[in-house]
């Protein structure tokens, strides 16, 4: 179980940490894109993404078919674009007249006010499922029940992180955003286009953020507030694997999942959520620089 | 605090809105100028919420009775209202120090989310422990200042006297405390960390100490809402109302601007608390939707006012916003500024 | 070295020149230098001189400047750094200047950004200028001494292959030995076709590698002649780099070490 939210959380804070570390913005609306991601997704599995003849259909003992698989990519792209609209209107001119971190947090913070009641306002404030019904659970080596969705949405984040450490080793443009994030005058210095790699590390922040919002739909519910209320295991994950560290990211979010479940045998699960303030807490005074350390 | 709006829209005459209004955003002004006094000196908090309610819980649970029949929550010893309002703002003063601790002297930047993440927690604490504050219940019963002295229905202009007088002793508070020494030391620091550490000041302590001054007139802020409203629950204090609100307050009328603060406060309440008395001559469409559509306005508000005018409806006089001193985007290493200064001071003194 | 050739060319030529991090505060003034595809040109002077935000200014990394920039021939005044670069100029900041994150290779492959073609044979070339960078492509930049990070800045701005080699301080944080070494490794480097225009803080030491020096105090140009010119001159070491008399200078002002 705390994997599987676990694996969430990592899709996440992978591109909050990437976001973080090349553009300087901690983006406290990558929840809410989440919840983007979702709700599109959500969209085109629903009655209205029917007729246009996705849905219907399962894969095996999934609880999705094609509708979903459609559904991750028009997520994938949406939020994408919507991540380069932000940049573009919003961050690119607040760089230019020079705000910094502070400006551009709280800038994400009205964006993020604005995503959350946009779906709202087209949604309205209902739970939804990407499928309604009951999928039972199998069992798995020693008596562990297991959703075959679980497996999904492990496979789908083991899939992100190794495109994604491709993507930022093997690729001239991946390289050029780890340059970027390590020292961004030195690579602007060095004929970088850095505002490509900008865009760039929106889009790929975009994606991974509806790949983890459609991931929490399916795993819960789909509800206007989910990503926001994943914000704060988000930047536990980013902070307990080091800023801009995509790995420290990925192991910070397990442990950040893993934790909040294994806390509940001690403590109420209404206190759940405290567990990544805690940790960011403790990583704060034991580690400042995250416990896998900082990229730069 | 949506009850609040429907207490609203049910009074009948427009001065009784007025004074519930005036009474209410005299309460966000307190926040907002607050919330003013930590931006300045380059805190940023997101966690208004987790200060407003700390101060309205502590001084609900010390002035009411103990409790009785299903209700359980701690102390309970009925204590005088201004005693709960003191201890609400030394209890802001506290949770300032705990999260400041960890953060300012490390990791400001990781203030926001600590914050936010405090408030939170804040929340589910309050809604799942048994027997600290009645959990989702919430305390019911607070009584108003000088409640019991007046008769019938005039208490509510009490109400708005006492909010008014709070908002003007914190203003004069505020106010003077930047014109002395210590709030000038405070904008040294601000506009130019580095020369102010290398002047030998403690950097470290000033701004844990603007941190404290913000938290505590937050928390006499919750402690005023707390005995204004009456009723307080874990739902009263969300991040949306609690501490988003209090942002686009400050962000619309003008930070590192006192009066700013408060004109934001007037603008900002007047637009979420007026759309209530325009739902009803709106189109279906719109009127349907005026809460969604009213929060995505709040956001905007932020965003719009950041893009278009840094300096708020009121820029702050003599200094230019932090926003506008601008340094050339991205071209030049971190502390450049400094650098540059140091150099050129150091050839000067020559 | 300094070969007094007649009709030379100089690549790099700034005159009238000014600038300064904010607009209305100049930190540099009026100076006037040019430099040779076959020389290395030092600048000197007191801490604080502006000997840094000159090179910054000639690189195009100054926010403003006033005055007029030539490069082989062509005007390039308010050209920003990656124009220069394009152009032939490489440039090596004095702190900050690797990638510490990522691999010796990689550095390579960032600082070849911009070329079109290749890349990989010019990796090679590079790292066979520098026998301590070439055996291990893969070590991160941050695991590097403080000599060998500096020779990997300079083999990073050479990807491009530049026809000068503007220097900030390379020697700068580094003990007396690697100094040295890296000293002698710039002028490998020069001899190769690349002229070099380098601030120094070191300056005894550099002055000795250098065809010319120009002294900088308060902004302004003070001095500017042949490297032993400046060398022996008993007034620059008195007046302009803060030191007793004697037998030159041991200039190593402003240097904890």
């Amino acid at each position: 179980m705390g994997i599987i939210v676990g694996s969430i959380i990592a899709l996440g804070a992978m591109g909050l940490t990437l976001i973080f570390g090349v553009l300087g913005i901690g983006d406290f609306a990558h929840g809410d894109k989440m919840g983007w991601g979702m709700f599109l997704a959500f969209f085109v599995v629903s009655s209205e993404g029917a007729n246009l003849g996705f849905a219907g259909g399962r894969f095996g003992s999934l609880s999705f078919g094609w509708g979903l698989v459609v559904g991750l990519l028009v997520a994938m792209v949406g939020v994408a674009a919507l991540s380069v609209i932000m940049e573009r209107l919003v961050y690119r001119r607040l760089r230019a007249a020079g705000g910094g971190f502070f400006i551009f947090a709280i800038a994400s913070l009205g964006m993020s006010i604005m995503l959350r009641a946009a779906i709202q306002l087209i949604w309205g404030p209902s739970n939804f499922r990407y499928t309604p019904g009951i999928h039972p659970a199998v069992e798995i080596l020693g008596g562990i029940r297991v959703k075959p969705d679980q497996f999904f949405i492990v496979g789908v984040t083991v899939l992100a992180a190794i495109l994604l450490y491709w993507l930022l080793y093997r690729t001239r443009f991946g390289k050029a955003m780890r340059a970027t994030s390590d020292n961004p005058a030195l690579a602007e210095a060095s004929g970088i286009d850095t505002d490509r790699i900008r865009t760039g590390t929106w889009i790929v922040g975009g994606i991974l953020a509806a790949l983890a919002g459609v991931m929490l739909g399916l795993q819960a519910e789909v509800r206007f507030d989910a990503g926001f209320r994943l914000l704060l295991p988000l930047f536990a994950a980013m902070i307990l694997g080091g800023i801009g560290n995509p790995w420290g990211a990925l192991i910070g979010g397990l442990t950040v999942g893993i934790a909040q479940e294994v806390s509940t045998q001690w403590i109420s699960t209404g206190l759940k959520p405290g567990i990544p303030f805690v940790i960011v807490i403790a990583v704060l005074l034991l580690r400042p620089r995250g416990m896998f350390g900082q990229s730069r | 605090m949506e009850e609040l709006i429907v207490t609203l829209v049910t009074f009948d005459g427009a001065v009784n809105w007025t004074v519930g209004f005036l009474t209410t955003v005299s309460i966000f002004a307190i926040l907002a100028l607050a919330l003013n006094v930590q931006w300045s000196v380059g805190i940023l908090n997101f966690g208004v919420a987790a200060f407003f309610m700390v101060g309205a819980y502590v001084s609900a649970v010390l002035t009411l009775p103990a409790p009785e029949g299903l209700e359980s929550y701690v102390a309970g010893w009925g204590l005088p209202i201004p005693v709960g309002w003191l201890f609400a703002a030394i209890a802001g003063a506290v949770l300032a120090i705990l999260l400041g601790i960890p953060t300012l002297r490390l990791r400001d930047d990781f203030l926001a989310i600590a914050t936010i993440g405090v408030a939170a927690i804040l929340r589910s604490i309050a809604n799942s422990v048994e027997g600290l504050v009645n959990r989702s219940r919430g305390l019911n019963g607070i009584d108003g200042l000088l409640e019991d002295q007046v008769q019938g229905g005039g208490y509510r202009w009490v109400e708005l006297v006492i909010a008014l007088v709070a908002l003007a002793a914190v203003y004069w508070l505020v106010s003077r405390a930047s014109a002395s020494p210590w709030g000038r030391t405070l904008r040294a620091i601000r506009d130019n960390e580095d020369t102010a550490k290398a002047s030998g000041k403690n950097t470290v302590r000033f701004r844990m100490g603007a941190f404290m001054l913000g938290a505590m007139l937050m928390g006499l802020a919750g402690a005023i809402y707390a005995h204004r409203s009456g009723t307080i629950s874990p739902l009263t204090f969300s991040d949306l109302l609690g501490t988003f609100f209090v942002w686009t307050m400050l962000i619309v009328g003008g930070s590192g601007n006192h009066r700013g603060a408060v004109l934001g406060a007037v603008v900002v309440g007047f637009f979420w608390f007026g759309t209530p008395l325009i739902q009803e001559s709106l189109p279906d469409w719109l009127g349907s939707r005026v809460f969604q559509v009213r929060q995505l306005l709040i956001g905007l508000l932020i965003v719009i006012f950041l893009l278009w005018r840094p300096q708020g409806l009121l820029a702050e006089r003599d200094r230019v916003s932090r926003f506008v001193t601008s340094g050339p985007g991205g071209e030049l290493p971190e502390g450049w500024l400094d650098k540059g200064l140091r150099r050129l001071r150091a050839a000067r003194s020559r | 070295m300094t070969t007094n050739g007649a009709e030379r060319e100089p690549l790099l030529q700034v005159e009238s020149f000014s600038g300064g991090y904010v607009e209305g505060i100049e930190i540099i003034h009026d100076i006037a230098l040019d430099v040779f595809q076959d020389e290395i040109l030092t600048i000197i002077g007191p801490n604080g001189a502006g000997k840094s935000t000159l090179l910054k200014a000639i690189v195009g990394a100054l926010p403003f400047e006033r005055g007029q920039r030539t490069f082989q021939g062509r005007d390039v005044s308010g050209w920003s750094t990656p124009r220069m670069i394009a152009a032939g100029v490489g440039y090596v900041p004095q702190v900050d200047n690797v990638f510490a994150s990522m691999s010796i290779r990689e550095n390579l492959e960032m600082g070849g950004y911009m070329r079109e073609h290749g890349l990989e044979d010019r990796i090679a070339e590079v790292l066979a200028m520098f026998p301590d960078l070439e055996f291990r492509p893969n070590e991160r930049a941050s695991r590097l001494s403080g000599g060998q990070r500096q020779m990997l800045a300079m083999a990073r701005a050479l990807m491009l292959d530049p026809v000068l080699l503007c220097l900030d301080e390379p020697t700068a944080a580094l003990s007396p030995a690697a100094r040295g070494e890296l000293l002698a490794r710039i002028y490998r480097i020069h001899l190769s076709g690349v002229g070099v225009l380098m601030v120094e803080q070191n300056a005894t030491e550099a002055l000795v590698w250098s065809d010319r020096g120009l002294v900088m105090v308060d902004g302004e140009q003070a001095l500017i002649g042949s490297g032993t010119e400046v060398l022996i001159s008993p007034e620059v070491g008195r007046a302009f780099l803060g030191q007793a008399e004697g037998e030159g200078f041991s200039i190593d002002e402003g240097m904890p070490s």
